[in-house]
């Protein structure tokens, strides 16, 4: 009960919203800001940079709210649109070029029984490249099969691949060098 | 290929994440949005401007077409009641006489009829019946009536002196068409003849020949001549200053 009057208030908001009404893009922004600038840090490692392209996407969010046809989840939706402009803010300020390397292997995963904080979760994925990072958030994270991040990206379905794996590769090492580090044994 | 335990705890625990924004995220997007509004509405007014203009500038232009068409009808209004009156005053000069004579001879002639004809009712009641249209004043008004639905599109003729008209125009009532005629005739002529003098004129003008390209070579000619003047002043405008600069430094 209490969920479905929820979700009646945000579309009351979102209808709001989409009429200029400043309190209610200020109420979803405040419900929503949090979390995708959470979103936008995963692929930006400076924050501020991070919050800059969080305001940008949710001025998208704004004046194409009139385009949510509220089917899916609106969170989804916002986090949609985070996402697109972190990768383009990725690619068209850091000029980020794949290398079309399609040859991709099967990775071993190391079950590592070791709970990490969130700060170093944070810091293994800000260790990868850009290209890796992006296809790593992409895959892991948001759920992206290879075909749609190889149409986001504008790369082939192998080299989404590959850019996994070695982004998976990468980050066992970095994972096994921060064990070993927070082990005291280096 | 399924994610590793690894994978499966990044992603719940940056999904759970969450990061305050600075309290001026707020202000700058609040500030965004506001200029995009602005912008909306400017956007909005500026069309709306530019319909206003269109409008005016349509509105001007049809009534300026419309202004030079009536110019137009009323030169030729002009022309045409020129030469109505014209023919109206030529007709009312030339008519009244003939009219007067008419008259002469009809009455003349009515009272000749009747007193040799007399015996004849026949042709003494056609003389009466002139006679009595002459002296009765209600026929007369009921032709001065005809006459004047026959003149009734020159307000010329209805402003002319009624009472000597009348009679003239009763009398001479089978003459007017012929009349009529005959001065229309007239300003036919004066009207072909005026029209001969104009095609004279116009042979006259055209019997000048203007070759364009001779022409455009001298506009052309000319206006080289003008543009080298021009950068002959020029040159030696600032040759002269550029002297008396040089002399003023040499004095001092």
């Amino acid at each position: 009960m209490k969920v479905i009057n929820l979700h009646q208030e945000e579309i009351e908001l979102i209808e709001l919203a989409i009429e200029n009404n400043r309190y209610a893009q200020q109420k979803l922004y405040s419900t929503y800001a949090p979390k995708m600038l959470s979103v936008c840090r995963q692929y930006v490692k400076d924050l501020h940079l991070a919050e800059d392209i969080m305001i940008t996407a949710f001025m998208k969010v704004f004046t194409n709210l009139k385009n949510f046809e509220h089917k899916g989840n609106f969170e989804g939706w916002i986090r949609r649109i985070m996402v697109n402009e972190c990768i383009s803010f990725i690619r068209v300020q850091k000029k980020v070029k794949f290398i079309e390397d399609e040859d991709f292997f099967e990775e071993r995963h190391n079950n590592i029984e070791s709970q990490f904080s969130v700060e170093d979760i944070q810091f293994l994925i800000d260790s990868l490249p850009d290209g890796y990072k992006m296809v790593f958030n992409l895959h892991c994270i948001e759920g992206f099969k290879h075909q749609e991040i190889a149409l986001l990206l504008g790369i082939n379905e192998g080299t989404s691949k590959s850019q996994l794996s070695h982004a998976r590769k990468m980050l066992q090492e970095n994972i096994s060098k921060l064990k070993n580090y927070t082990n005291g044994t280096e | 290929m399924g994610q590793s335990k690894i994978e499966n705890q990044i992603k719940e625990q940056l999904n759970s994440r969450e990061i305050q924004p600075s309290s001026k995220a707020w202000d700058r997007l609040d500030a965004m949005l506001s200029v995009a509004e602005e912008k909306k509405t400017k956007r909005s007014f500026g069309w709306l401007y530019i319909a206003a203009g269109i409008t005016v500038l349509l509105i001007a232009g049809m009534f300026f077409f419309s202004q030079n068409t009536s110019e137009i009808s009323n030169d030729n209004n002009v022309v045409g009641t020129e030469v109505k009156r014209d023919s109206i005053q030529k007709e009312n000069i030339i008519q009244t006489p003939i009219m007067e004579e008419n008259q002469q001879n009809q009455v003349a002639e009515s009272t000749e009829t009747q007193k040799p004809k007399s015996s004849n009712q026949s042709n003494t009641n056609s003389a009466v019946s002139i006679i009595n249209q002459k002296q009765s004043n209600n026929p007369l008004i009921n032709r001065d009536k005809k006459i004047e639905f026959q003149n009734s599109s020159d307000v010329a003729v209805k402003d002319l002196p009624k009472i000597d008209t009348r009679t003239k125009i009763v009398v001479g009532r089978n003459d007017i068409p012929s009349s009529g005629n005959t001065t229309k005739i007239m300003s036919d002529e004066d009207l072909l003849a005026s029209l001969d003098n104009v095609g004279k004129k116009a042979s006259t003008k055209s019997n000048v020949k203007i070759d364009a390209g001779t022409l455009l070579s001298q506009v052309d000619g000319e206006l080289e001549l003008t543009f080298r003047e021009k950068m002959i002043n020029k040159i030696s405008k600032n040759y002269k200053e550029v002297k008396v600069a040089l002399s003023n430094r040499n004095n001092e």
